[in-house]
């Protein structure tokens, strides 16, 4: 729309300049037909823009075929109304000029006239449309990208979180202190492996479950040799989910919040169990742990936790509003579920 | 000279067995018990009142900190932690030693001398103090009233009542009763928890019955039943406390109770 004001005030002065308008002394023809003219032509910019936007839903050739006949219509109502008010102020009607005849006279170059000019606009329309397509297309892009790089971000911040990997390096350290060597180069080897996969989780925004539970086994290995006496973790993964494609590093700040406000606040024997299946076109990815419940006014959306942010607004970005993500008490737990439309890799 | 009576605390197994490993070659030390979790540790360090405590900080739902904040007998303490700024700051100020994951051996012996020296230099009453200072400086952050969500096997219940951590024995609790959004819990003492009747009544042992929806009982309390109409009852429990049982809870009131006869 503002493409097309510019365009008018360009058309203006271009139009005043060619016409040597300044030149022309006859007042009324300047008033009447010439500015007149042009004001309508500016009025009429905003229906024409209001059909354009309507016909962005139809399929292109009929959209074509549309604007194409929007053009001549447009141009026909202009030369119409402003011959008309023409004919009006000269006072023809007096001297008995008959208007349809009148107008039929001088319309002809006119209307062919016209009709480019609401073409030429139109086109402007459809270019602007373009860019903004273009530029939103862009901006989709980068956005993803960024969520990536977020995502990788946290999750290498977990793994480099001072508690878990300075309690890990406690642990290493402890076990050679006991003299349990081959258990210290597990854990030893397991530490690296979590890092290099998550430095290697590259570039993909999708990727499919078993490589994304791969990747989070690395992170319970290591949790589960510090919690050998405490800790329970369960992965039932369906065997048809294995090549369902999932955001990657989608699991990460679930399992971590289940760490955080689960686990770690829980006394005694915890439990952490990831399950996913498919049910018709849906993928249903469970994560289950011990602890807390969340709180009866807890609402996700106003929710404050970067984590639960970043899930929401990466599953937004993936699926638009066709997923849910919802946190709900179980038994001695809470459970978090995703259900995300199915898709998977060819 | 006598030993030094110390004790671990430790959510980690193999962190713990690294401290006893540590430990046993201290010959000042006598290690007289190691807890995995701030509720032992609570009962250990009171009815054993150690010298000396070991003291893991970062531990799932009872952390270091709350342990010191409810035993009323404080020993000289070395904090282990991994990371906790806010804490190790509080350490500096208050001048009291704590070794930070992983540390070395020799860390470790230097920290375990100093700690000695206080001891047996009789010394120890300042390190003491400045660990009670240190307590009531730290913020009450975890200052809600609250059940420790708990699967752990006690016969206690386990809550947080103005950031101390209280262990109330079941069989004294009396009764339970519902309170907006928190629960009342009447035992020798009354004590206000934000918690749920129906999430109580979870962790709550099997001589505890749900009689109405805004109270439970503890059967052991129960002297007589009382019918006042409506299929409606009133339980008397010991010290003339009156509480409604409604339609919904009686019959399996009275089906516990037949239970129990026949036992």
């Amino acid at each position: 729309m503002l493409a097309a004001l510019i365009f008018w005030l360009l058309f203006l002065s271009i139009d005043v300049l060619k016409k040597n308008i300044f030149a022309v002394e006859d007042t009324r023809y300047l008033l009447s037909f010439y500015f007149f003219g042009f004001l309508l032509w500016f009025c009429i910019t905003f229906p024409l823009f209001h059909f354009f936007q309507k016909s962005q839903k139809s399929p292109p050739l009929l959209r074509f075929v549309f604007l194409l006949l929007i053009g001549p219509i447009a141009g026909s109502v202009k030369v119409i109304l402003s011959w008309t008010s023409f004919y009006l102020t000269i006072g023809l009607h007096d001297r008995g000029v008959p208007l349809f005849a009148f107008i039929i006279k001088q319309g002809s170059f006119h209307f062919v006239e016209a009709t480019i000019i609401a073409w030429v606009v139109l086109i402007l329309f459809f270019l602007s449309e373009l860019y903004i397509k273009y530029r939103n297309k862009s901006l989709e892009a980068a956005e993803l990208e960024s969520q990536l790089i977020q995502a990788q971000l946290e999750t290498l911040k977990m793994q480099l979180h001072p508690h878990f990997l300075f309690n890990a390096h406690n642990t290493i350290s402890m076990l050679i202190r006991t003299k349990k060597y081959d258990q210290a180069i597990d854990m030893t080897s397991s530490l690296s492996d979590l890092l290099r996969a998550t430095l290697n989780s590259g570039e993909k925004h999708f990727i499919e479950l078993k490589d994304e539970i791969e990747l989070m086994k690395k992170f319970l290995d290591i949790e589960l040799i510090r919690f050998e006496d405490t800790l329970d973790v369960s992965i039932k993964i369906s065997s048809d989910c294995d090549n369902a494609l999932v955001p990657n590093l989608i699991l990460q700040p679930i399992v971590e919040n289940s760490f955080k406000h689960g686990i770690s606040k829980h006394l005694g024997k915890s439990q952490l169990k990831i399950e996913a299946k498919r049910s018709g076109n849906r993928l249903i990815v469970d994560v289950f742990n011990t602890g807390p419940k969340v709180k009866r006014n807890f609402d996700m959306d106003k929710d404050q936790g970067i984590g639960i942010k970043n899930i929401n607004a990466r599953l937004k970005q993936s699926y638009q509003e066709d997923y849910t993500f919802n946190l709900i008490n179980s038994n001695n737990g809470v459970i978090c579920i995703v259900e995300i439309p199915w898709s998977e890799k060819d | 000279m006598k030993k030094i009576e110390t004790l671990i605390v430790d959510d980690e197994k193999k962190s713990r067995d690294g401290l006893v490993h540590l430990l046993l070659a201290e010959k000042n030390i006598e290690l007289i018990d190691v807890c995995k979790n701030g509720l032992e540790a609570i009962e250990s360090i009171e009815k054993n009142r150690p010298a000396l405590l070991l003291l893991d900080i970062q531990m799932p739902g009872i952390s270091g900190f709350d342990i010191l904040k409810s035993i009323s007998y404080k020993p000289v303490t070395i904090f282990i932690t991994a990371y906790d700024q806010y804490a190790l700051k509080a350490f500096e100020v208050h001048a009291l030693d704590y070794l930070l994951k992983p540390f070395t051996d020799t860390r470790f012996k230097e920290a375990m001398t100093n700690a000695i020296d206080l001891i047996r230099n009789n010394q120890e009453k300042q390190s003491i103090d400045a660990l009670k200072r240190l307590i009531d400086t730290l913020e009450q952050t975890t200052n809600s009233n609250e059940t420790i969500h708990s699967s752990y096997k006690t016969n206690r219940l386990v809550i947080r009542v103005d950031g101390r951590i209280e262990l109330i024995d079941f069989e004294k609790i009396i009764w339970i009763e519902a309170y907006d959004y928190y629960i009342k819990i009447h035992a020798s003492k009354t004590f206000i928890i934000k918690d749920s009747l129906k999430s109580i009544n979870q962790s709550l042992p099997d001589f505890f019955l749900r009689v109405h929806k805004s109270s439970i009982i503890n059967l052991k309390y129960l002297q007589n039943l009382e019918p006042i109409g409506h299929s409606e009852m009133i339980a008397n429990l010991n010290g003339n406390l009156k509480i409604k049982v409604s339609r919904s809870y009686k019959d399996e009131l009275m089906r516990r109770l037949s239970e129990n006869l026949s036992k």
